[in-house]
């Protein structure tokens, strides 16, 4: 059944049509009345060329474009009436009657004489009545097939809008090649993806031709380039006193870019007009542009609630209200008289920005002179070869000047300060107008088509620093921090230096304006009053130490102004900062005798210590634990042998480590281990050091033997875990600073375990003084320049490269180096207590007659006491069932660990701690707790399983330090720990491959660290040799022990040499090694 | 005859070369689309507008703020707009 619709309406759905944006149920309305829909058509056209004919007859300036808007519609009327009736409309060439456009089209046919041959078939896009016609073809080849065409889309990224089968594009050949369609508003989304280079790579440059033009629409309307104006959208109805039609609002592009346009229009790909081959280039250019325009528009005020309209818009006001309403693109029917005065108004009021653009203007703002006004003048373009003064412009004869004149006003509209003098284009800015123009208006005005040249300005202010120039020296010269300098202060904005007067003056102005690393910016006020402060704190001190001037370098000095001054001039401070910062000490390779190779980072540390002994300053090498310190070190000992002796002193547990880590590395490194009972005397103290290159010892024998250490010549004194001096009233710290040496150095990958006291502590022992009392150092350094308190690592930062050398596993170019796995030996020391029970139990071990037991009874014995004894090197109270004293400082390996894990905490990672006696992991866990302040629990067999899976995820799941103590048979294999990165294996076992495997917890796929793992070994006890089995074992892989048959053989004068213990060998843990702990747990 | 044809090339490309010319064309950079932060001021700078000029003003503020809207939502889903006016992080230049 046809559905009857009155004219108004019926021309709107044909006027729809003709715009491409008709729904099926509409179109389904036109195609059941064919012969009205022709008639309609034909209506349509003769309203156009009748129209046509009258603008062709004005010389208003705004006729060219009033013909391209025509002609397009007269276009989309022709072609759908070639597609209602197949009926072809003889149209005259409107390329004939505008002129540009027609060079254009010959420039397109000359250009096509290069065409590019290509051989496969790729996707191809032309325009077509508002639509986006695909089809895929080349010039070689017959077209594919909708299958082919399909495919190419898919890989265009097209294929998620919903394309219509279309009659297939005209080729030259003949034939049509199979296409398809989609409306643009359809279509958009997709094309400015192609314009953005993110799809439809391979497609054919008339596919990417079109999304360029869809991407420029879419910056038109980001940039607000746009206007209204209003179409015919169908034929007159005669019914009524008026005749009426169907209008609809059409957003188009403004203020373009005429050289752009032209651009675009000249290279347009061949097939862009397959389907519409009778418009000239820049025609379609503009037609399509304009098109993506008005679709992006009509998205965007579609969203708002527009107000009812009449049925038919009968009056002037009625179709500006209806225009109104309709601003989303919605046709209206309208009374044609007052529409086509609405239509020419629109078309008035936005002359200045849709005409050709001949003309334009130049916005300038010229910062003060010595007078303090910013000009800001006008120049008018297009006129002249070169811009005119457009008071000038706009009196010059011709019709320029009167579009010269309508880009005046435009402008002084959006800067109503133009219009506050008599001289137009000319007026001096206040401060406040001229930031405005600078840092927000000027991007409107550009928006809006002016051509906008105002100084560069900068939103980010800068920050104050306070500046002290070292002038040179008072009195007598001496190089060194002792030497009194003279010095003159200013306060520097960026690159900007101002003096006390400077700063008044910029401070008594509303908006202080001024220009920095070439761009002007606002500065603060609170900024400006805190220089002033700085300044008057300051001015006074016209002499400085040269310690002073780098405590003002480094920011430990107090002032209005946080963080560093920057420090210009000459001297000691000054040379040292910038041998530090400006140009920082070189890499230096591992010097010559050195086996093995450095780290970048390492050779980084060395050119460090290089520099430090340069300049003669201490310092802290505070590189993260399994970075390689003592290697760094050793390399740089090596280097400087022929100084002069150099003393370590470290904890007893890394004692042997340096040993073993010099002979590896610097096997010619002449050293002497200054340790034990079998140390030399006080009087041979000297001859010892004389002999060697290197004496290590431990801060406690160290803290005994402090007199005899003093009276030697050192060259270097070097703290290992430094930390251990990190509270300046122990008894430690106190004595070693005793011991001279013309270079003190510190090494500990904790400097800030506590705060920043710990810190200073450690600097004012390697350069006594130089960073001045200990408050101001924790003052300073606690907040950052905008006054928020600083993490340990900001202060270590501030630091870094002059005092303290830091650097640490997080940073990613040091990960990139590191192995996934770095397995460390700590040797432990034996308290008295532990020396005993040791002795104890092996005495009696040895007065059973074990000649007399048969080889099992005998075996067993062995065993039992050999299990005794790891328990005792563990802990007294491993040992002892019923000991529920206190655990501290009874046991080396305990201390050790508790060093350990202070570190690991203090970095804010994760330890496992693994041992093989499962009641003694429980009171391990206990200790932690109670000492770390960390719930630390214990993972052993005698769990329940839910328990032990709840205690793995538990581990898993939280952040920051955390420990978790399991006993190696319940929790040596099958779990995944890697929220840990380090694993502390506190008692041996014959087996490595039980601790590998006990490692590996922490080292399985998921973990992201290098993960660190610690071995406590007692030297001179049956740990020892356990370790050497276990190094024996690691070369002999199928091995496997204890072998009974072994230890069940061995007699009694055997056993005593296998299980004894080697006093020569064991790390002597006295209470003086255990003062820095245990005063930090005070 | 016209002064278009005066001007054509003694031998022209034939009718299958010009249709599929690609006329030297290659897709320029991507623009970097920065969104004005006024969108009636083209509109405010050509006056008042002819249309119902009581109300029309605001009206229209209103359509062109939400067009350069959409238009900075299709130009940010397709990447073409700099990350610090994604992110609402204030350029260094005003």
């Amino acid at each position: 059944m046809e559905t009857q619709l009155d004219q108004t309406t019926f021309e709107t759905l044909v006027a729809s049509e003709v715009d491409g944006h008709i729904g099926p149920d509409d179109l389904a309305l036109l195609e059941a009345q064919p012969q009205r829909w022709a008639a309609t058509l034909h209506h349509l056209l003769d309203e156009i060329e009748e129209a046509l004919e009258s603008v062709a007859r004005s010389d208003r300036y705004e006729r060219d474009q009033a013909l391209v808007d025509l002609s397009e519609e007269r276009a989309a009327v022709a072609a759908a009436l070639r597609r209602v009736t197949g009926e072809e409309v003889d149209l005259p060439d409107p390329t004939e009657q505008l002129g540009p456009d027609g060079e254009a089209a010959a420039a397109a046919e000359a250009a096509g004489a290069a065409a590019e041959v290509v051989q496969a078939p790729v996707l191809q896009a032309s325009w077509a009545n508002g639509e986006v016609v695909l089809w895929a073809g080349n010039p070689a080849a017959t077209s594919p097939g909708r299958d082919e065409l399909r495919r190419l889309i898919d890989e265009a990224g097209g294929s998620a809008i919903d394309w219509q089968k279309h009659k297939g594009a005209p080729l030259p050949s003949g034939e049509r090649a199979p296409a398809v369609a989609a409306p643009l508003s359809a279509a958009l989304g997709w094309l400015v993806g192609v314009g953005a280079g993110q799809l439809a790579l391979d497609a054919g440059p008339s596919v990417r031709w079109l999304g360029e033009v869809a991407a420029w629409a879419t910056d038109l309307v980001a940039q607000g380039r746009m206007v209204p104006t209003l179409r015919r959208g169908g034929s007159a109805n005669a019914k009524g006193r008026q005749r009426t039609g169907s209008f609809a609002v059409q957003w188009i592009a403004a203020v373009v870019d005429r050289e752009r346009m032209r651009q675009l229009s000249t290279r347009m790909p061949g097939p862009v007009r397959a389907l519409d081959a009778g418009t000239g280039p820049e025609r379609l250019s503009r037609t399509v542009l304009n098109a993506a325009v008005d679709a992006v528009c009509r998205a965007g005020a579609a969203r708002l609630v527009t107000a009812a309209t009449p049925p038919v818009a009968r009056s002037r006001r009625d179709v500006a209200e209806a225009v109104l309403a309709g601003l989303a693109g919605e046709p209206f029917a309208a009374a044609h008289g007052p529409a086509t005065e609405v239509a020419d108004d629109l078309r008035r009021w936005t002359a200045p920005v849709v005409g050709d653009g001949d003309v334009g203007l130049i916005v300038r703002l010229d910062p003060p002179e010595a007078d303090g006004g910013w000009l800001l003048t006008v120049d008018a373009t297009g006129l002249e070869r070169h811009p005119l003064p457009v008071e000038r412009a706009v009196t010059a004869p011709g019709a320029k000047a009167q579009r010269v004149e309508a880009q005046l006003r435009r402008l002084e509209r959006l800067v109503p300060a133009l219009g506050r003098t008599g001289r137009r284009g000319h007026v001096v800015l206040g401060v406040d107008e001229a930031w405005d123009l600078m840092s927000r208006t000027g991007r409107v005005l550009q928006s809006a088509g002016f051509d906008v040249r105002v100084p560069n300005a900068s939103w980010t202010r800068p920050s104050p620093r306070l500046r002290l120039e070292s002038a040179g020296p008072v009195g007598p010269a001496r190089v060194g921090p002792n030497q009194l300098c003279k010095v003159r202060w200013s306060v520097l904005f960026d690159d900007l230096e101002l003096d006390a007067a400077a700063i008044a003056r910029l401070t008594a102005q509303a908006r202080p304006l001024v220009q920095t690393k070439g761009r002007w910016v606002e500065l603060d006020h609170a900024d400006l009053e805190a220089a002033a402060k700085a300044l008057a704190e300051q001015g006074a001190s016209t002499e400085l130490t040269e310690a002073a001037i780098l405590r003002h370098a480094v920011g430990l000095e107090e002032s209005a102004l946080a963080g560093p001054a920057a420090v210009s001039g000459s001297g000691w401070a000054v040379e040292l900062v910038r041998g530090a910062t400006d140009e920082p000490p070189a890499p230096l390779d591992p010097p010559p005798g050195f086996v093995g190779k450095l780290r970048s980072y390492q050779a980084e540390a060395r050119g460090w210590l290089a520099f430090l002994d340069r300049v003669g300053l201490g310092g802290c090498l505070a590189m993260d634990m399994g970075l390689g310190k003592t290697p760094t070190m050793l390399a740089h000992l090596l280097d400087t042998r022929e100084e002069g002796p150099a003393l370590v002193i470290a904890p007893p547990a890394v004692l042997g480590n340096w040993a073993a880590e010099a002979k590896r590395f610097t096997p010619d490194l002449r050293v002497e281990v200054h340790h034990g009972a079998d140390r030399a005397e006080a009087d041979e103290v000297a001859a010892v050091a004389a002999d060697a290159d290197l004496v290590l010892t431990t801060y406690g024998t160290a803290v005994r033997d402090v007199e005899a250490l003093a009276a030697v010549d050192w060259h270097r004194v070097v703290l290992d875990e430094a930390q251990a001096i990190k509270n300046p009233a122990s008894e430690a710290a106190r004595e070693l600073r005793r011991i001279p040496a013309r270079s003190r150095l510190a090494l500990t990958g904790t400097p800030i375990e506590n705060g920043l006291g710990d810190l200073w502590s450690i600097l004012d022992y390697t350069n006594p003084g130089l960073v001045g009392p200990r408050p101001a150092f924790i003052q300073q350094l606690s907040t950052t320049r905008n006054g928020a308190a600083a993490p340990g690592e900001a202060a270590l930062r501030a630091l870094n490269g002059l005092l303290v050398f830091r650097r640490t596993k997080a940073e990613p170019e040091i990960a990139a180096e590191l192995p996934d796995k770095i397995d460390e030996l700590d040797h432990c020391g034996m308290t008295a207590e532990q020396i005993g029970l040791y002795q104890a139990v092996l005495d009696n071990l040895l007065g059973v007659n074990l000649d007399s037991e048969d080889r099992r009874a005998r075996t067993g014995h062995v065993l039992a006491a050999i299990t005794a004894l790891k328990q005792i090197c563990d802990h007294p109270a491993a040992y002892l069932d019923d000991d529920q004293g206190p655990l501290e400082g009874r046991s080396g390996k305990l201390s050790r660990l508790d060093e350990l894990v202070d570190n690991v905490f203090a970095a804010g990672e994760r330890v496992l701690v693994f041992t093989h006696f499962a009641r003694w992991g429980e009171r391990l866990a206990e200790h932690l707790t109670k000492r770390t302040g960390v719930p630390v629990a214990c993972y052993h067999g005698g769990l329940s399983r839910g328990t032990r899976d709840r205690l793995v995820r538990e581990f898993q799941e939280a952040t920051g330090p955390g420990a978790l103590v399991l006993s190696i048979k319940a929790g040596g294999s099958g779990l995944n720990l890697t929220a840990a990165n380090h694993v502390v294996l506190y008692d041996r076992w014959w087996n490595p491959a039980v601790e590998d495997q006990a490692r590996d917890r922490a080292w399985r796929i998921g973990q992201a660290n290098t993960v660190i793992s610690h071995r406590l070994v007692c030297p001179g006890t049956v740990d020892e040799q356990v370790e050497e089995v276990v190094a024996g074992k690691r070369r002999i892989a199928d091995l496997v022990l204890p072998a009974s048959s072994s230890v069940g053989d061995l007699s009694a004068d055997q056993l005593r040499q296998a299980l004894g213990l080697r006093p020569e060998a064991l790390v002597d843990e006295i209470s003086a090694d255990m003062l820095p702990h245990d005063e930090a747990a005070a | 005859m016209s002064a278009r044809r005066r001007r054509r090339p003694q031998n022209p490309p034939s009718k299958a070369a010009a249709f599929w010319a690609d006329n030297g064309y290659e897709p320029g950079p991507s623009p970097q689309i920065r969104p004005t932060s006024d969108p009636g001021a083209l509109p405010r700078s050509l006056g008042e507008p002819p249309v119902a000029p009581a109300v029309s003003l605001r009206h229209l503020d209103a359509v062109y703020e939400e067009a350069v809207r959409a238009a900075t939502a299709l130009a940010a889903a397709n990447g073409l707009v700099p990350a610090d006016v994604v992110e609402g992080v204030a350029d260094d230049s005003p």
